[in-house]
């Protein structure tokens, strides 16, 4: 499993593209289901993990997180993955109190992806820096 | 005549982005020694930031020329020579300005079709012609993306546009630095 992580508009999913252009690849933006699809291509794409995390919002942490580990391990089990997250810590504390639960969540979420990854990769700008 | 270089600065309020990037052209041989000055001293605090900087200019052994362009960079090049170092500070004030240019006239540029794009096509040529006149180019911009990308729509706009010019930058760039509290991590 390899992770790319960066800051929003840094260039993580054209990086990603060119990479998997010639495969078979099913691309699943988390922004795009509640719950997250079958998949059995060859590589699969799961981009924009913050956005799952914020469609569950409102239910328990652990089963967020255990739901979420579930499916990786199920795509991870028939497939190549590559997942992108958005980097979203590094800023002002927010005001609204949902965002900071989701920066919250997205962090323990991300230090778990991150442990089980093979590599993990920074993206700055196009540019990349590994860090795993 | 050689091709310039252009070199990308970046990193987080006060890291020392300025400073560096003044040390780095003052160590190469540059005919002349140019601060672009994007920001303006719209208030107070502003002011007191610029003056912080212009002091730090005056403070060197090398004489340092301000030239004051809030938007329309296109319009320094005919005051550029051959071989002059130009250091652009920074990117996110100046987007700031070209973006919401109009704002006051209830009409800024972010509403106007194509209007961005245009001045991104500007901004793209600028630094193409300086670089073939030889100039020695230092952009300095800020960390602000690793964060949730706002709720306001027009804040989400800046920081696409950010993140876009960002990326063309370091595309284009020689070399590419992130500063954190004056540590400098070449990425380029």
């Amino acid at each position: 499993m390899q992770v790319y992580i960066g800051g929003a508009n840094n260039g993580k999913r054209a990086y990603v593209r060119q990479l998997v252009v010639e495969r078979d690849v099913q691309w699943i933006e988390c922004a795009d289901y509640q719950d997250l699809p079958k998949a059995s291509a060859q590589t699969i794409v799961l981009a924009g993990v913050e956005a799952f995390v914020e469609h569950h919002l409102n239910r328990p942490e652990e089963l967020v997180i255990e739901d979420f580990m579930e499916t990786l391990n199920t795509y991870r089990s028939q497939s190549d993955v590559i997942v992108i997250v958005t980097e979203n810590g590094r800023g002002i504390v927010p005001i609204v109190a949902e965002t900071r639960e989701l920066r919250d969540r997205c962090g323990r979420l991300f230090q778990q992806i991150f442990k089980e990854a093979t590599n993990v990769t920074r993206i700055w700008y196009g540019l990349t820096e590994s860090l795993k | 005549m050689v091709r310039g270089t252009l070199t990308f600065i970046s990193g987080g309020v006060r890291s020392g982005k300025t400073g560096f990037a003044e040390e780095w052209l003052m160590n190469r041989s540059c005919s002349r020694l140019i601060y672009l000055a994007t920001g303006v001293a719209s208030d107070s605090e502003m002011e007191q930031r610029i003056k912080r900087h212009q002091q730090d200019r005056k403070d060197y052994k090398n004489n340092w020329l301000t030239i004051e362009q809030p938007r329309k960079i296109e319009e320094i090049l005919p005051h550029i020579r051959p071989g002059d170092g130009v250091l652009m500070d920074c990117i996110t004030t100046w987007l700031a300005n070209e973006l919401y240019e109009g704002w006051a006239m209830d009409d800024p540029c972010f509403k106007r079709e194509n209007c961005m794009e245009e001045k991104e096509r500007r901004f793209h040529e600028t630094i193409y012609s300086l670089l073939k006149n030889g100039t020695t180019l230092v952009v300095i911009s800020n960390e602000v993306l690793d964060e949730p990308l706002s709720r306001i729509p027009d804040v989400v706009l800046y920081q696409q546009w950010l993140g876009r010019l960002h990326q063309w930058l370091v595309k284009e760039s020689d070399y590419a630095y992130e500063l954190t509290y004056g540590l400098a991590k070449k990425w380029k």
